[in-house]
C-alpha cells in the first residue's frame, strides 16, 4: 500500500455516492457478488435514474410543457405513443423506445439531450435495460407507502445486537462482509450520550460515578437520568427551533424585536414532559382549533407564526400575506412530511407527484388567519397575552382574592343597609355633590369656574377619591397649564357647571397624558380612555381633547394630519384619530351623526392591548358602531413634545366651539360598571331624591360607590379600598404579560386560488382544501387545519413518523438514515437501511401496542389520533414545570424512541476508523462505526460555560443578550432596531438556546459555527471548518472568560500541583485523562505562560479583565493568567469541540 | 503491518509533511489533492463539498471555460440611486414636467408610496456627452466622465421587487425568497479562493447598514464556508481577530504550536481527516491575524493614491472602502462586496444625489483608474448599481412644499460595469420617452448574473448545487448572457 491515504479517500469519494453496495459489483468483497445479477429493484435502482435524468421533461409537469411521454407512472410509460411505439414494453428491451433512444448512436436522437447535462452513464443504461428485461415492474415510491413493521432480520453474530436496531444494521454489515466496531470506551460513551441527550458534557463527578458503577445496567441508568434532566428539553428545543425558524426578530428591513419566547418555553416543557409527538404536532399546527383551547394549546400555535414578517414602509400587504402562507406550507411540508412542496408553488412539481393546484389546496389550510401582510415593527396580529406560569399563578391568586374580598364586602355591606339609607337621606345636607370612578385616573379637569387641572396625585387628597391612583405623570413646567387666548364663562352643565368655549380659547394642560403605542414594550402598549361631556355648537365644532402639536399642519379634507391623538367634532360626527403617519400608519374612526346643540357624554378608548378593536367610543353610555377610516397602526404615535389640550390642538382652525365639562383621562380602559357611572352626570343629592327602585344602574352604582368611598363605616370602606387595590394590581399584572403571535382562524375561510407562477397578483382557479392525491385518496378530506394536523399523525399518512425518526437519527449520527432529511421525494437519497427506518417509524407511531404483534392495524384507516380525542391534556399538564418523569405512553413516545436508539450497540460503537473502513464507507452509511463530528454551535459555547462554572442554568424566560461586539448591528443593517443592550450578569451565561436571535445579524459566535439565521425552516445539519472558528475560539471574550474561570477552578479545586490541575481540566473538557504526551505538552505550555506572565503582571491583569465575571481576588494574577491561557488551549482542542 | 497501523503511519506522514503544505493556505495536503481533483471539481464543484475529506472546499477550481475575469468588486449603491439624475437623460420629462403621468404607462405598475397620478418630475441637472463613446452623464457626476470610455452602461435594467430588503436580496441572490446563496457565495463556490490568508469573499460597508442584512452575503444552502465575511467598520476588520489583551503574538504562537501537537496526536489515533483540516484552520487564522491589520493599514499607500481616492486613513468612508477593495483583490480575494446604503431619496432627490456623489464619485472613478494602472482591471469585474431605480414621477406634495423626491421604480434603471471582459465605452439599452419603461434591450437581473458568470468562465446553467432534490443555480431558470456587453 504505497498510495497515500488521501488518494485512497479521493478515489472513494468519486465513486457513486447514493448508497454503497446497492448493486452487486460495488460490494467488491461482499457475499452478494457470487450469485449472478440480482433482481433490479424499481425504487432502489430505477426511480432515481428516471427522476434525476428524465422527470424534468417527462415527469409530473410534462403536460404543462405539452410533452406527450411521461415516465412517472407505469400506465403512461407503457402506453402507446403512436406509430406502434411504446416507451417501455415490459420484458422486451429491444422493442422499448426508451432503450432505443437512450442508446441511439445519433447524438441528436439520443436521450437525454446532450445539452441537458443529464447524460446517462453506461451503468444506468444497463440498469434500465435489465429492468425492462426483467419485466419493468413498477412500485409506488417507497416513502408514499405507509410503513409496515418489518420482521427483525436474523444475524450470524447473535451476541452483538442489544435491540432490534442492531439486527438491521448487523444484517447489512454481514451481507457486506464487515464487522461492527467495538464499543466505545465508557468515558467516551458517557460524553457522547450526555452531549446527544442534554447538549452538555458530563461533569467529572458524573464520569467518576459511571466508571465506578459496575452494574450491568449502569449505562441504562445514565440514559434514564439524562432523559429525565431538564437539560434534555433544552437540547431538543434548540433543534426544533431551527426547524420552526424561531427568531427574536422579524427579519427584512426593520427586523424589529418580537416576543416568541413563550412558545420556545412551551417546546422545552413539551419535550421535558415527554408530550407524545402526535399531540406535539397537532397542538402546534392547530391548538387554537381544539375544543375550548387552553392557553398552552394556543401558545403552541406560535409555531406557524415564527416566520419572517415584513414591516417595510411602502410594501404591498397582499404580496407578503402570500409569503407568510407559503412559508407555513413549506415549513409544514418540510418538517412533518419531508417534502419539497415549495417547488409546486410556481408550477407542478418536476419530480414528485404534486400538482400546482394541490399546492394551493394545502395552502388553503393556512391562509385563513386574521393577519396583515404588512407586519408591525414588533408583534403583529393575531396575538394573545401569554402569561408565564408564574404570572398565571399570580393572576389566579389575585382573582381568588378579588372574589374573597367581594364576598366579604357584600356580607359586611348587607348588614349595613340602614347605614346606606341614612347616608343617602342625609346627602343633600352633607355638601357632597359628585362622585366618579377614580381607578387608574391620570388627570381630571372639572371645568368648573376657576378650577385647575388636577393630576391624580392631587386628586388623592380630595374627599371623594379616597385611594391613590396610578403614578401620575409629571408636568413639565415650561409653561404653566391654564387657559390660553381667553378664559371661558361658566355655564350650567349636566354635572353642574361646565365651560363655554368660544372657538378661540382652549385649555393647555401641558406635557401630560403622553400615551403611546408600540407593540414592543408592554409599558408602551398603552390603554387609555378620555371621558368628557360636550355640547357642540356647530357641526364642525373642532377639537375636544387632543395630544398633538398646536401648529396648523397639513390637512386631509377637514381633519388635521398631525401626529398624536385627538377627539374632534367634525361634519357632525365624533372622530377619534390616533396617528403615527396619516393614512399609512394610523387608527382613525368616526361615529354616526350626533345631534348638535345638546349635551352628550363621550368616552373614547384606545386599547393598545387589543389587536383588532383598538378604538372604541361610547356615547351617553352606549357603545357606538364606528366607521373605520383606517385601522392600521404599526408604530409609536406619541409626539413627545406635544401638550394635552382641551378644546384645542392643531392650530386656531380647530378651537372648540361649544361647551365642555368634566374631562377625565384614565390610563386604562374602564369596565362596564365604570362606564355606566361615568355616563351618569347626576349629582349625588339628585340621585338620592329618586326612589331606590327607580334609579338607573349608573345612578345606583354611583350612589353605592360614593357611599363605600366616603360614607361607609371604616371596616367596609377598607374592604372596598382593598378590592380596588386588587383590581389595579390585576390590571398592572396583565400589562406585564408577554405578547405572543399565534394562529387564529377567520370565521369564514378565505378563498384560496392557484397563483400563477406563484405570484400574489396573478390568481387563477379557486381551490378548496385537500391533500395531494399521492398522499390521500380518501373521499373525505380534512376540513380544516385541525383535521389536517390529525391526518398528519394518523396511520394513513406514510411520512410523518418516518421523517421524524429520521431527523432524530440525524441528531445522533450526523446523517439521517435517509440523508436528505428534508426530501423524501423522488429526488431524495434512498435510506441506507430502509427496513430499519420503517421499523423505527412504526415503533414510534404505534409504540408498545404495535410491538405486541398488532400488525393488523390498517394503515389506511382514518382513525382520529388519541391526542385530540382525549382533550390533549391528560398526559401533559401544561402548567407543571417540574422536570420530566418518563411517561409510559405507548405511542409517539419521543423519549422511548431516543432511548431505544442510544441503547443500541450500533450507537455505542467506537468512532475510531480504520483505513479499510474509511475506504469502504467514507460517509459511514453502513454504520460500522460510531459517529464523529463537530459539535453544533450552541453546544460548543454551552460546554465552555459549563466546564468553567459560568453556566447559569435556568429554564425559559425572555431571550438574553450575551457578549457581542459593540456596534455590530449598526455596522450591518439599515434599521432603527440596532440597539443591542448587552446583558449584565446572568444573561451573559445562559445556555445558547436563550440567546437573542436577530435574523439579519446573527450572533457571530453562533453564526461562525454554522448556526442558521432562521430566515426559514432548516432541518439539515451542516458543518464547516473555517479559520473564523479558530479566531472565535481563541480570541472571543466568551471563550477567554471561560478559560479564566476554568483556570480558577483548576487552582481552587485541585490541590495536586500543575500536573494534577491540567489533568483535571483536560478531563473536565474532553471526559478523559490526558496521556503522557498530552500531559507533557500542556505542562510545557503552562510553564512558558508562567514564565511570560510572571515577568509581566500588567499583561496578566489585562487578560484577567476580559469579560464581566471577576476572578477570585486571592489568586495570583500571573499564575491565573498562565493557567487561563492553557485552559484556552484545552478548550480549543479538536477533541473538545467534537463528539466522538 | 496491519491496516490500522498503516493508517496511522500514513496520517503521520501526512502531518509531518505539514512543513511542505503549511504555506499553501488552502487546507492541509489539499494542494496535492487539488490538482487531482481539479477536473472533477470543475465538472461539479459539489463533489468537493460532498466529501469533506477530499479537499478544502476553498481550493482554487477551474471554471467551465477560460475566464476573462478572475474576481469581482461590486460597488452596491444600496437604497437605489436615481438613474434620472445621473445617466438616463430624458428631455421628455422636462417637456411634461409637473403634468400627470399618462395613465397608459401606469397600467399594472405597483408603486411603493406615491399615488399613480403623481406628476412627472424633470431633473435639475444638465446632461452632456462624454468620452469618445459619447456616454451621457449629468453634471452631478464630476469624476466618472473621466473614465466614460472604460465603462459599460446598461440603461435598461429591470428587477422584480420594489421594496429594499426583497430587492437587495433579489439582486444579490437571484431570488426574492430568503435562503438562497449570494452572488459572492456562488462565485467562491465555483472558483475557490486564491487568498492565502484572507477570506475569499469580503463584505465592506459605509453609510447606513443594508436593508437585507446578512442574507445579502449569506451562503444559503451552500456550506457556510462560502459566506461573505463582513469586515467591521472600525477596530479590527474581522471579528475576534486580535489576540486577547495581554497576550502577545509570540505567546499565541506558542499555544498554537502546542495545540497543533495535541491535535496531530489525536489525528494519529482517531484517523479523521477533519482534524487535519482543523489544524490548518488554526494556522490560517494565525496568518490572518497578521495580514488583516496590514491590509487595513491604508497609511501604507502613497499620498498620490490616497489623494486619487480621497481616502483618509482611519475613517470609515466609501473612499476608504474603494481603496480597500483594490488592496483585497491584490491579495487574491475573489469577491469584494461593497455596500453604500444612502440613496433612498424619497425627498430632495437632487440634493441627495449630489451629496452622495460627493461621497462616492471620486473614489469610484479612482478605483477604476487605479485598477487599470496596476493591470488589474483586465481581469477584475467592477459593478456599480443599486437594487432598483426611481420613478420619473415626483414623490411629495403637489404644491412642492415637502418632498421633491422619487419613489421606488423597478421597471427601468441604470447600472454600469467595467473591466473583466466587459466591452468598454458602450451604452446598452434605452428607456421610453419618460424613462418609465425599457424601450430597447431589456436586461433583467438574471441576465446580469448570467453575463458576469459567463465572464468568470461559467455556463450559468451549469454552476449548480443540489438541494432538496433540485439543482439550484444563481439564475434560477432564467438568464441570458448579454452578448452586446461583451468585449
Amino acid at each position: 500500500m504505497k498510495r497515500s491515504i488521501r488518494l485512497a479517500v479521493l478515489l472513494i469519494s468519486l465513486a457513486p455516492a447514493a448508497f454503497l453496495a446497492a448493486l452487486p459489483e460495488v460490494s467488491a468483497d461482499g457475499a452478494a457478488t457470487q450469485s449472478g445479477p440480482e433482481p433490479v429493484d424499481f425504487n432502489r435502482d430505477i426511480r432515481p435514474i428516471l427522476s434525476d435524468k428524465c422527470f424534468v421533461c417527462h415527469g409530473p409537469d410534462a403536460p404543462a410543457k405539452k410533452i406527450k411521454l411521461r415516465l412517472d407512472s407505469e400506465a403512461a410509460a407503457t402506453a402507446a405513443l403512436g406509430g406502434g411505439r411504446r416507451a417501455i414494453v415490459p420484458g422486451e428491451p429491444d422493442k422499448s423506445e426508451l432503450v432505443k433512444r437512450v442508446t441511439h448512436p445519433d447524438e441528436a436522437m439520443r436521450m437525454p439531450p446532450a445539452d441537458s447535462g443529464r447524460a446517462l452513464t453506461k451503468r444506468e443504461v444497463d440498469l434500465l435495460t435489465e429492468w425492462i428485461r426483467q419485466g419493468a415492474k413498477w412500485r409506488a415510491h417507497w416513502a408514499f407507502v405507509a410503513p409496515v413493521r418489518p420482521e427483525t432480520p436474523p444475524v450470524k453474530n447473535a451476541t452483538w445486537p442489544k435491540n432490534a436496531i442492531d439486527n438491521f444494521v448487523l444484517a447489512r454489515l454481514e451481507r457486506e462482509g464487515l464487522q461492527p466496531a467495538p464499543e466505545a470506551d465508557r468515558a467516551r460513551l458517557l460524553r457522547r450520550v450526555s452531549l446527544d441527550l442534554t447538549g452538555l458534557p458530563p461533569s467529572t463527578e458524573d464520569l467518576d460515578d459511571f466508571l465506578r458503577d459496575k452494574s450491568p445496567n449502569a449505562y441504562e441508568k445514565v440514559v434514564d437520568r439524562l432523559l429525565a434532566s431538564p437539560r434534555y428539553g433544552e437540547r431538543m428545543a434548540f433543534k426544533w427551533m431551527d426547524a420552526a425558524r424561531y427568531s427574536d426578530t422579524n427579519g427584512y428591513q426593520n427586523d424589529g424585536d418580537r416576543y416568541m419566547w413563550r412558545w420556545r418555553d412551551w417546546v422545552i416543557n413539551a419535550f421535558n414532559r415527554n408530550m407524545p409527538y402526535d399531540q406535539f404536532t397537532i397542538e402546534q399546527l392547530a391548538g387554537d382549533l381544539a375544543p375550548n383551547p387552553t392557553l398552552d394549546q394556543r401558545i403552541a400555535t406560535a409555531f406557524n407564526r415564527n416566520h419572517r414578517q415584513n414591516s417595510e414602509d411602502g410594501l404591498i400587504p397582499e404580496e407578503y400575506a402570500v409569503e407568510y402562507v407559503v412559508d407555513r406550507v413549506d415549513t409544514t411540508a418540510t418538517v412533518f412530511l419531508g417534502l419539497t412542496m415549495g417547488c409546486a408553488r410556481c408550477h407542478t412539481h418536476k419530480y414528485d407527484p404534486f400538482t400546482h393546484k394541490e399546492y394551493y389546496q394545502l395552502y388553503a389550510y393556512f391562509n385563513s388567519v386574521p393577519e396583515d401582510g404588512r407586519g408591525s415593527y414588533h408583534t403583529s396580529q393575531p396575538w394573545i397575552p401569554a402569561p408565564t406560569v408564574e404570572q398565571q399563578r399570580q393572576l389566579r391568586q389575585i382573582e381568588t382574592d378579588i372574589a374573597k374580598t367581594t364576598r366579604k364586602l357584600n356580607a359586611l355591606a348587607a348588614g349595613r343597609r340602614n347605614d346606606l339609607r341614612r347616608w343617602t337621606r342625609e346627602l343633600p345636607s352633607s355638601g357632597l355633590r359628585q362622585w366618579f370612578p377614580a381607578d387608574n385616573l391620570l388627570l381630571r379637569h372639572s371645568l368648573d369656574a376657576d378650577a385647575e387641572i388636577e393630576l391624580a396625585a392631587r386628586i388623592e387628597q380630595r374627599e371623594f377619591a379616597g385611594y391613590e391612583s396610578a403614578a401620575p405623570q409629571t408636568m413639565t413646567k415650561q409653561q404653566p397649564a391654564g387657559f390660553r387666548e381667553g378664559s371661558p364663562a361658566g355655564v350650567s352643565s349636566p354635572t353642574g357647571q361646565g365651560a363655554d368655549f368660544d372657538g378661540r380659547m382652549f385649555y393647555d394642560a401641558g406635557r401630560v397624558a403622553d400615551f403611546d403605542y408600540s407593540d414592543r414594550l408592554v409599558d408602551h402598549r398603552d390603554q387609555f380612555a378620555i371621558s368628557v361631556w360636550f355640547y357642540p355648537e356647530t357641526e364642525n365644532s373642532g377639537a375636544i381633547v387632543t395630544h398633538m402639536q398646536d401648529s396648523p399642519g397639513e390637512k386631509d379634507g377637514s381633519l388635521p394630519k398631525n401626529r398624536g391623538y385627538g377627539l374632534f367634532f367634525n361634519d357632525g360626527k365624533v372622530h377619534w384619530n390616533v396617528v403615527s403617519v396619516w393614512a399609512d400608519d394610523s387608527w382613525r374612526v368616526e361615529t354616526a351623526p350626533v345631534a348638535i346643540k345638546q349635551w352628550h357624554h363621550l368616552v373614547a378608548i384606545f386599547d393598545g392591548r387589543e389587536p383588532y378593536e383598538r378604538a372604541r367610543i361610547y356615547l351617553n353610555g352606549r357603545k357606538q358602531n364606528l366607521k373605520v377610516n383606517n385601522g392600521r397602526i404599526y408604530r409609536t404615535f406619541s409626539d413627545r413634545s406635544a401638550n394635552l389640550r382641551i378644546g384645542g390642538g392643531a392650530g386656531p382652525e380647530y378651537r372648540f366651539k361649544g361647551k365642555l365639562d368634566e374631562v377625565r383621562v384614565y390610563n386604562a380602559a374602564p369596565d362596564p360598571e365604570q362606564l355606566a357611572m361615568l355616563a351618569c352626570a347626576d349629582s349625588l343629592p339628585s340621585i338620592a331624591a329618586i326612589p331606590a327602585g327607580k334609579r338607573t344602574e349608573g345612578q345606583r352604582l354611583k350612589l353605592l360607590n360614593a357611599w363605600l368611598d366616603a360614607g361607609a363605616p371604616t371596616a367596609i370602606h377598607q374592604q372596598w379600598k382593598r378590592l380596588h387595590e386588587l383590581k389595579r394590581a390585576k390590571t398592572k399584572l396583565e400589562r406585564e404579560f408577554p405578547l405572543l403571535m399565534v394562529m387564529e382562524e377567520l370565521p369564514e375561510p378565505r378563498q384560496a386560488h392557484i397563483l400563477r407562477r406563484g405570484a400574489y397578483d396573478s390568481p387563477g382557479e379557486a381551490v378548496t382544501r385537500g391533500l395531494p392525491a399521492a398522499l390521500s385518496q380518501a373521499n373525505k378530506q380534512p376540513a380544516n387545519r385541525l383535521e389536517f394536523a390529525q391526518w398528519l399523525v394518523s396511520p394513513a399518512n406514510p411520512l410523518t413518523a418516518r421523517v421524524t425518526v429520521n431527523r432524530f437519527w440525524q441528531m445522533f449520527f450526523g446523517t439521517g438514515l435517509a440523508p436528505t432529511v428534508e426530501d423524501f421525494g423522488a429526488q431524495g437519497e434512498l435510506p441506507s437501511h430502509p427496513e430499519l427506518l420503517d421499523w423505527l417509524a412504526v415503533e414510534f407511531r404505534d409504540g408498545a401496542t404495535g410491538r405486541r404483534g398488532d400488525k393488523a392495524k390498517n394503515p389506511q384507516s382514518e382513525s382520529v389520533p388519541r391526542a385530540v380525542a382525549s382533550g390533549a391534556s391528560q398526559v401533559y399538564s401544561p402548567t407543571d414545570t417540574r422536570s420530566a418523569v418518563l411517561t409510559r405512553n405507548p405511542q409517539w413516545d419521543v423519549k422511548a424512541l431516543l432511548k431505544t436508539i442510544v441503547m443500541s450497540a450500533t450507537y455505542r460503537q467506537s468512532s475510531d476508523v480504520t483505513r479499510r473502513l474509511l475506504q469502504r464507507d467514507p460517509d459511514n452509511r453502513l454504520l460500522a462505526r460510531g459517529a464523529r463530528f463537530r459539535l453544533q454551535a450552541e453546544m460548543i459555547r454551552d460546554q465552555a460555560l459549563l466546564v468553567s462554572g459560568l453556566l447559569v442554568e435556568k429554564l425559559g424566560g425572555p431571550s438574553v443578550k450575551p457578549y457581542q461586539p459593540a456596534g455590530l448591528l449598526k455596522d450591518m443593517v439599515f434599521s432603527n432596531m440596532t440597539n443591542y443592550a448587552q446583558d449584565k450578569g446572568e444573561g451573559l451565561w445562559r445556555r445558547s438556546l436563550y440567546t437573542f436571535w436577530k435574523r439579519t445579524v446573527l450572533n457571530p459566535g453562533m453564526q461562525v459555527f454554522d448556526a442558521t439565521a432562521r430566515e426559514q425552516c432548516v432541518v439539515r445539519d451542516t458543518r464547516t471548518n473555517t479559520p473564523l472558528q479558530a479566531l472565535n475560539l481563541m480570541n472571543d471574550v466568551t471563550y477567554v472568560e471561560a478559560a479564566r474561570m476554568l483556570a480558577e477552578r483548576m487552582l481552587l479545586t485541585v490541590r495536586t500541583g500543575p500536573r494534577g490541575r491540567l489533568a483535571w481540566a483536560f478531563r473536565a473538557v474532553t471526559s478523559r485523562p490526558p496521556d503522557d504526551m498530552e500531559q507533557e505538552t500542556l505542562l510545557e505550555n503552562l510553564n512558558a505562560q508562567l514564565a511570560y506572565f510572571r515577568g509581566r503582571p500588567r499583561e496578566a491583569e489585562k487578560l484577567l479583565m476580559i469579560g464581566e465575571k471577576r476572578n477570585d481576588a486571592r489568586l495570583n494574577p500571573a499564575e491565573l493568567a498562565a493557567y487561563a491561557m492553557t485552559a484556552s488551549l484545552i478548550l480549543n482542542l479538536d477533541e473538545a469541540i467534537t463528539k466522538q | 503491518m496491519n491496516h490500522e497501523n498503516e493508517i496511522k503511519t500514513e496520517a503521520k506522514k501526512m502531518v509531518t509533511r505539514r512543513h511542505f503544505f503549511k504555506d499553501c493556505g488552502i487546507g492541509l495536503g489539499s494542494m496535492a489533492l487539488a490538482s487531482l481533483l481539479s477536473e472533477a471539481a470543475a465538472a461539479n464543484p459539489q463533489s468537493a463539498i460532498r466529501n469533506p475529506q477530499s479537499a478544502s472546499p476553498l481550493a482554487p477550481k477551474k471554471p467551465h471555460f477560460a475566464p476573462k475575469a478572475k474576481r469581482v468588486i461590486y460597488l452596491f449603491q444600496a437604497g437605489a440611486p436615481s438613474q434620472l439624475e445621473m445617466f438616463d437623460y430624458k428631455p421628455g420629462l422636462a417637456k411634461y414636467n409637473g403634468k400627470p403621468c399618462p395613465p397608459g404607462l401606469l397600467k399594472g405598475q405597483t408603486l411603493a408610496f406615491i399615488k399613480p397620478d403623481a406628476a412627472l418630475f424633470a431633473t435639475e441637472f444638465k446632461f452632456a456627452k462624454h468620452g469618445q463613446c459619447g456616454a451621457e452623464m449629468s453634471e452631478a457626476l464630476v469624476h466618472l466622465p473621466k473614465v466614460a470610455d472604460q465603462i459599460t452602461i446598461i440603461k435598461s435594467m429591470m428587477t422584480d421587487a420594489i421594496n429594499h430588503a426583497p430587492a437587495q436580496i433579489f439582486m444579490q441572490t437571484g431570488s426574492i425568497q430568503f435562503g438562497r446563496p449570494s452572488f459572492g457565495s456562488w462565485v467562491t463556490y465555483g472558483l475557490g479562493s486564491e487568498a492565502r490568508d484572507l477570506p475569499a469573499f469580503v463584505v465592506l460597508s459605509s453609510a447606513g447598514g443594508t436593508s437585507g442584512g446578512s442574507s445579502l452575503w449569506g451562503s444559503g444552502f451552500l456550506p457556510s464556508v462560502y459566506q461573505g465575511v463582513a469586515f467591521r467598520r472600525s477596530g479590527d476588520p474581522i471579528l475576534s481577530l486580535a489576540n486577547p489583551r495581554g497576550v502577545t503574538r509570540e505567546m499565541q504562537r506558542d499555544s498554537l504550536d502546542a495545540l497543533k501537537d495535541l491535535n496531530e496526536h489525536l489525528l494519529e489515533r482517531a484517523g479523521d481527516a477533519e482534524i487535519a483540516t482543523r489544524i490548518n484552520s488554526f494556522e490560517m487564522a494565525y496568518r490572518m491575524q497578521e495580514s488583516a491589520p496590514d491590509l487595513m493599514d491604508l497609511s501604507k499607500e502613497t499620498t498620490a493614491t490616497l489623494d486619487l481616492y480621497g481616502a483618509e486613513p482611519g475613517k470609515n468612508t466609501y473612499a476608504n472602502n474603494c481603496l480597500l477593495a483594490r488592496r483585497l483583490v491584490e491579495r487574491g480575494v475573489r469577491f469584494v462586496q461593497l455596500y453604500h446604503e444612502a440613496w433612498d431619496h424619497h425627498g430632495q432627490v437632487h440634493n441627495g444625489v449630489k451629496a452622495q456623489l460627493k461621497e462616492t464619485d471620486q473614489a469610484t472613478t479612482a478605483l477604476l483608474l487605479d485598477l487599470k494602472q496596476r493591470g488589474l482591471l483586465d481581469d477584475t469585474i467592477v459593478i456599480w448599481g443599486g437594487e432598483f431605480g426611481r420613478t420619473p414621477m415626483v414623490q411629495g406634495e403637489p404644491d412642492g412644499s415637502n418632498a421633491l423626491g422619487r419613489d421606488h421604480h423597478n421597471k427601468a434603471f441604470t447600472i454600469w460595469l467595467a473591466g473583466g471582459g466587459f466591452k468598454p465605452g458602450i451604452t446598452i439599452g434605452e428607456t421610453d420617452e419618460l424613462g418609465f419603461n425599457v424601450a430597447q434591450d431589456p436586461v433583467h437581473v438574471h441576465d446580469l448574473h448570467a453575463t458576469i458568470l459567463h465572464l468568470l468562465g461559467f455556463d450559468h446553467t451549469k454552476l449548480n448545487y443540489r438541494f432538496q432534490g433540485r439543482d439550484f443555480r444563481l439564475t434560477d431558470v432564467h438568464g441570458v448572457v448579454v452578448d452586446k456587453a461583451l468585449a
